[in-house]
């Protein structure tokens, strides 16, 4: 333990702990830009400077661990000034377009110049007219309003390493940029929008569909296009922060009215279409895990994510067998919406404009992805917005979100089980997946069907299952960074001829899975990441059914329209397939 | 030469100052060593090298004159530097010298055993190498002329060997 | 036909203005007077940097050194050191009593002698135009890899670590963090792999101390980062060298391939069971790569910018392991802090920076070059003596001592003794060495726009202080030497520059404003008439200079007309002529061309 005094006060902390966790930890406010709790501190804006005693060598209280008998202090007039010229600096490099910028008001250099006063700017504009960048369809770069904080590399190289973004260029000239200088489309980027998560200012963010969006359901009306929406997991613990609500807290309820009052005409949810994956994915998993003898691949893994699905066509094609081929929850919603739903519900399918709200970017790239996102005969998902787009939207209808009565979401693909909310966070969909495939495997019901072990923000995150007898190993990991390890033991152990370390993989791509996506709410903290998961668990702990093959509407869907978990007619609308994609397209 | 151990390292240490002591660097007398760091050289010093060379052994002195390089003592403002070390004369450094005072440092200084005008530098510091502070050993010291004791007596015993 | 004696006289600047061409006349007239034109050579030299006490004749072979010798000295010195062999006692700079008993007695106590005329002492480059760089017979000769021996043979790691403590060597890079202390804290770090590097990233505009010492004695290098890995238990080295050095890279890569013959690299060295390799890593010539953990990352092959310390290279250097990173000079300074003892190096210097330094001394200077002090000499000597003062006689203004990150020390201050703390106090810093003097023909202005735009050019762009800051305050720099300041620039450059000053991550952005505000604080008043007049009163500034012709001194010869290359000059032959001010592009050609003084400029 260290003891030291911030601003005259005593404090004690572990050793190693920087001054600003010192001084977060006793509520002491030390103003910052580029730190970012998810990241190492990279040290690049110079504002979170204070001064230890009589030192005329100012600390930057992000990286400086706090010492023995430091007396550190945060603020005086000179420090103010310091930090206040900073900040001026800054803002001589960025344009000044706020009211236009798809952060304006949640924008932490806007905060910042707003905390300090800034009234005039002393500095002349020194813009360069980077060009916007937005060939991905799901995430726009624009390195003009980049302030260089580095978040964005960091979180794309150490975080998910995937290396789509580095830094060119420098001194005035260094920007953000793909790397390789391509279009960022054309490179390793895999969408998932934790850069854009992370961005402080509107330098990267979603590629914003509400326009489209309205414009569908400005047509609704006159009875020429029928607005179909879905909801994700995820969405509902996380929504409620663009409104002032807690993190974590569940207005799943308020969503659905919401929807409805923005015009859709059906509101579905994505639960829904998770537990029709845990059927179809689970049905697959047994398949391959009792057929494990005569060599079907195992290890199983997931592909829910469409980061991960990208990422693993990109730099791991000889893993494809071992893909689950279920689509995932927003396509097969998609594809169940434009057949089974228009049939039931008399609807000519080429007027269904069928709309996703995602906590993910990727998604929007899931979409189109290849042939198989147009099993209907037309694009089974037309637009995915993410959860700020969502906000965004409810925001413009003028909608007092907090205060709106709950509603039901609409039969038939509305109704859910727990195993379907918990398709949101890390080890979910896994645990959705062992609830079912227990019954297949061992003809039983579980007594006890929460699987605590696959749980926890642990980046790798592994357990044995015993099914009466028979052993199931499983892997879950989140944050793109940490899949390496994991699947480097799978090929390890096969390169060697040993069996597989595990026979069944889930993998997401963003930390904490979906409720931690590239498209939910600002401010992501590990803080934030366990109250939003803590909210989808609650919601599973209440849950009338806990798993998906219990779900009512589920069963009627097979018995009405699919047959059977993997069909013939199952595989046509609800399976995909998967290609190795070159990581640079030229 | 090969790998060596401790006591190899001494020997061949030894051996290598008693050639300098000798005043004899490769079986050679008369040393003229031409500053080749890079100020050196970006100031023509490559010339100078070739000229002198050539002056040398047109002048037939090729056998008793061993030309070689060094690195920036420092005199970058006169660069090239020549310094000539031979019985009979103290050594001295030259700056300023381009490959046109080639033919004057090989006829007035080699063959004529004059000083030459106006290109005279002194050398920066005494020697600490070899020098009292260090057992006194005869070292390369004194081919550089530097600390004045040592210079003193090596041209002193060098002059009294060029004047038989 | 062999010369007794040779008397060299200083016909430097500084002498010959005391007279020294007509010192030269006298003896050449005494000795023929006195019959020896055949056993006196009387030469003429350059400066032996000794101007304070000029002029200078020295008598060679007997190596007597005369100072402040006057033109009716001659006849004296040839009379007696010529006919009779004895020295002319009353012009000895050391009378010559008891230098031998003193050098003595210095050695007795494993001291150094200190008491030559010459005001270099040299250490770092003891070698450096002396041996063939490409020949490690030539360094061995010279006590080399002596130093390694008696490290590997006769003491333990921690004795090195003792001495150089007990040495008080400090880093020569710029920091001055004591080298002992470096050392110790990677040989206590833990772990088994760790790593020494040589930082010869040199990169201020003006200083190439370490290419010289590279160039001229890679083998101090090379001997004493062995050194270093035996102490700290390192048995991997880089020399982190720019690309732009190919010769010292060459000789580098010379010297390595030499000491790996002798087996003084690599295996078993000398049979004493330590293993050291050295590498040698070329850097793309980033300023910034100089700045250490910019360095290793660069190293690494990440992109060459700066992380935040600690946790420091000594603990967690190159690839994470424990490094020690010293720069050239510091290691060239290592071999004879450990042969000679710390006792002989304290007694160099002053008593918080012991040992020497080298500069680079450039600019407005007679004698440039690279120069070795002991600490503790004073800037005047450097320049004045050493130097040989100020070029063309014009007046001194300041010296840059530190490059782009030092500021400018002037008149008033070169009297200061150099160590660390003296320079830091005079708001400048030692940095690594380079040294730029000036003259009253240089604008402070202009200087801390070039220091400045240096900056701009190699700031790596991570931190904002340094990135925008720079770059503003270019563009203050820029349009007060163009005549369009305004009245608040001087507040608003102070205000950046000590926001950078304060808030940068690295050296390189927390040093950038130095040149800049040290010049305010010392010539606020020429900021003011380049923003308020739009007047550069050391002419510099070219859009602020104003060249006219006085109608009462021209006759119409008509020469500057012929002359301007923008034919910006017009008048009738035998009428004075005048110049078109907004076609002039102040080149000063006309100024050049006339004879009759009557082109001015203001």
């Amino acid at each position: 333990m260290v003891k030291a005094k911030i601003n005259s006060q005593e404090v004690e902390v572990a050793e190693g702990t920087t001054i600003l966790e010192a001084a977060e930890k006793f509520h002491v406010k030390i103003p910052k830009l580029c730190h970012n709790d998810d990241l190492e501190p990279w040290a690049a804006c110079g504002i979170c400077v204070v001064k230890n005693g009589k030192s005329p060598k100012l600390l930057r209280a992000c990286c400086t661990p706090l010492e023995e008998g430091m007396n550190i202090i945060t603020t005086d007039a000179e420090l103010v000034q310091t930090r206040k010229t900073v900040i001026e600096l800054i803002l001589s490099t960025h344009p000044d377009d706020c009211l236009a910028c798809p952060r304006n008001q949640e924008c932490e250099l806007q905060r910042l110049a707003a905390e300090f006063g800034i009234r005039d700017q002393p500095f002349p504009k020194r813009l360069r007219n980077l060009p916007v960048d937005d060939s991905t369809g799901a995430i726009v770069l624009n390195p003009e309003k980049c302030i260089r904080c580095g978040r964005c590399v960091k979180v794309c190289q150490e975080m998910q390493d995937v290396w789509a973004i580095e830094f060119l260029g420098r001194g005035e000239k260094t920007r953000i940029a793909p790397a390789g200088d391509v279009k960022l489309g054309e490179g390793p980027c895999i969408r998932c929008g934790q850069c854009a998560a992370h961005c402080p200012v509107g330098a990267i963010y979603e590629n914003d569909q509400t326009t489209e969006v309205w414009e569908a359901l400005m047509k609704t009306g006159e009875g020429e296009r029928t607005c179909v929406v879905q909801i994700a997991p995820a969405v509902r613990v996380a929504l409620g922060e663009a409104f002032g609500l807690k993190p974590g807290t569940n207005v799943t309820k308020k969503i659905y009215a919401a929807l409805r009052r923005l015009g859709f005409d059906m509101v579905f949810d994505t639960n829904f279409a998770a537990d029709l994956t845990i059927m179809e994915e689970g049905t697959e998993f047994v398949r391959r895990f009792t057929a494990a003898g005569v060599g079907a691949p195992l290890p199983l893994i997931t592909t829910c994510c469409p980061a991960w699905v990208d990422y693993l066509e990109k730099y791991w094609p000889d893993m494809i067998p071992n893909f689950s081929t279920a689509k995932s929850p927003q396509q097969m919603m998609g594809a169940m919406i434009k057949t089974y739903w228009a049939a039931q519900a008399k609807v000519d399918p080429a007027k269904i404009f069928s709309v996703a709200i995602m906590p993910c970017t990727a998604k929007k790239f899931e979409n189109s992805r290849n042939e198989t996102m147009y099993s209907s005969g037309h694009k089974d998902v037309d637009i995915t917005l993410t959860t700020r787009e969502l906000a965004r939207m409810i925001k413009q209808a003028g909608i007092d979100l907090v205060n709106l009565p709950d509603e039901n979401a609409d039969s038939p693909m509305g109704p859910y089980t727990g195993a379907g909310v918990i398709f949101g966070a890390t080890g979910g969909v896994m645990e959705a997946a062992l609830r079912t495939a227990y019954t297949l495997v061992t003809g039983e019901e579980l007594k006890e069907v929460a699987f605590t072990s696959v749980r926890s923000m642990t980046g790798i995150k592994e357990a044995q299952i015993n099914m009466k007898g028979t052993i199931i190993r499983v892997a879950v990991a989140h944050q793109m960074g940490n899949i390496e390890t994991v699947l480097r033991q799978v090929v390890e152990a096969r390169a060697a001829g040993k069996e597989t370390p595990w026979h069944f993989i889930e993998v997401m791509a963003c930390r904490g899975g979906c409720i931690g996506g590239g498209g939910q709410p600002y401010g992501c903290t590990d803080e934030v990441r366990k109250l939003r998961i803590r909210g989808i668990y609650d919601e599973d702990d209440v849950s009338t059914y806990r798993c998906s093959h219990h779900n009512p509407y589920i069963k009627k869907i097979y018995t009405e329209f699919l047959e059977k978990p993997g069909s013939h007619k199952a595989h046509g609308l609800l399976h995909t397939h998967y290609v190795a994609r070159p990581i640079y397209m030229k | 030469m090969g790998k060596m151990t401790l006591t190899q390292l001494r020997k061949h240490r030894e051996q290598k100052q008693d050639d300098v002591a000798r005043g004899k660097v490769e079986g050679k007398a008369i040393q003229v060593i031409i500053g080749m760091g890079t100020c050196g050289i970006a100031a023509g010093a490559r010339k100078t090298y070739d000229e002198i060379l050539r002056h040398v052994e047109e002048h037939g002195l090729a056998s008793q004159v061993l030309i070689r390089q060094t690195g920036c003592m420092g005199l970058c403002t006169v660069e090239p530097t020549v310094e000539v070390v031979m019985p009979g004369l103290p050594s001295v450094i030259y700056g300023k010298m381009t490959a046109d005072s080639a033919k004057d440092l090989v006829l007035k200084h080699l063959v004529g055993k004059r000083l030459l005008n106006n290109h005279i530098f002194d050398r920066p510091a005494v020697d600490i190498i070899g020098a009292a502070s260090h057992g006194g050993a005869a070292s390369v010291g004194a081919t550089s002329n530097s600390g004045a004791a040592s210079v003193g007596a090596t041209s002193n015993s060098a002059a009294a060997k060029g004047n038989d | 036909m062999a010369y007794k004696n040779f008397i060299l006289v200083c016909g430097g600047t500084g002498c010959e203005s005391c007279r020294s061409e007509e010192i030269y006349k006298n003896l050449m007239m005494e000795a023929e007077i006195q019959g020896l034109k055949e056993e006196v050579q009387v030469v003429r030299t350059g400066c032996f940097g000794f101007c304070e006490k000029g002029p200078i004749v020295k008598v060679l072979p007997q190596e007597s050194f005369y100072v402040e010798v006057k033109p009716e000295d001659a006849r004296e010195i040839i009379a007696e050191q010529v006919v009779k062999g004895r020295e002319v006692k009353r012009l000895l700079y050391d009378k010559g009593d008891g230098a031998a008993a003193a050098a003595a007695a210095a050695a007795a106590e494993g001291k150094a002698d200190l008491r030559s005329y010459q005001k270099q002492y040299r250490i770092v480059l003891r070698n450096c135009g002396v041996i063939d760089p490409e020949n490690i017979d030539e360094y061995i000769a010279r006590e080399g890899y002596e130093a390694l021996e008696k490290a590997l043979f006769e003491m333990k790691s921690a004795d090195v670590i003792a001495e150089l403590k007990a040495s008080g060597l400090r880093g020569r890079g710029g920091a001055g963090f004591p080298t002992g202390m470096k050392w110790e804290f990677t040989r206590a770090a833990p772990g088994t792999v760790k790593y020494v590097i040589c930082n010869a990233d040199e990169g201020d505009p003006g200083a190439y101390m370490d290419r010289a010492t590279i160039e001229g004695d890679p083998h101090s290098v090379i001997e004493a980062m062995a050194i270093c890995g035996y102490t700290v238990g390192a048995t991997k080295g880089y020399v982190y060298i720019r690309a732009e050095y190919p010769l010292a890279i060459e000789r580098l890569r010379i010297a390595i391939r030499q000491a790996e013959e002798y087996g003084l690299l690599g295996k078993d060295i000398l049979g004493s069971g330590v293993d050291f390799d050295l590498e040698i890593r070329l850097g793309a010539g980033a300023f910034v790569c100089g700045e250490e953990t910019a360095l290793m990352r660069s190293l690494e092959g990440n992109r060459g910018m700066p992380v935040p310390k600690p946790p420091f290279p000594a603990t967690s250097g190159l690839w994470k392991k424990p490094t020690v990173i010293n720069n050239v000079e510091t290691f060239a300074n290592v071999p004879m802090v450990i042969l000679r003892g710390s006792k002989w190096f304290t007694s160099i210097g002053t008593e918080k920076s012991p040992g020497t330094k080298v500069f680079a001394l450039t600019g407005k200077i007679n004698n440039s070059g690279l120069v070795e002090v002991p600490m503790g000499t004073t800037l005047r000597e450097i320049i004045f003596d050493i130097g040989g003062g100020i070029r063309n006689n014009r007046k001194f203004k300041g010296v840059q001592t530190g490059g782009p990150s030092g500021g400018i020390i002037v008149e008033k201050d070169l009297d200061a003794p150099i160590s660390y703390e003296s320079l830091t106090a005079l708001g400048s810093m030692m940095g690594s060495g380079g040294m730029i003097v000036m003259d009253e023909d240089d604008c402070v202005v202009d200087v801390s726009k070039f220091y400045m735009e240096f900056c701009v050019d190699e700031s790596c762009g991570k931190c904002a202080p340094c990135r925008i800051g720079t770059n503003q305050m270019h563009s203050i720099l820029d349009r007060m030497t163009k005549g369009s300041g305004e009245p608040s620039d001087l507040a608003k450059l102070e205000k950046i520059g000590q926001a950078m000053t304060k808030a940068s991550l690295c050296m390189l952005g927390g040093s950038a404003a130095n040149p800049t505000l040290s010049t305010i604080r010392h010539f606020r008043e020429e900021y003011e008439e380049h923003i308020r007049d739009h007047k550069c009163r050391a002419g510099s500034c070219k859009t602020l200079l104003r060249f006219s012709i006085i109608p009462e001194k021209c006759i119409g010869c008509g020469l500057c007309a012929k002359r301007c290359p923008v034919q910006c000059i017009a008048g009738e032959k035998k009428v004075a002529h005048v110049i078109d001010q907004a076609k002039c592009i102040k080149c000063g050609e006309c100024q050049k061309s006339c004879k009759f003084g009557a082109v001015v400029k203001s």
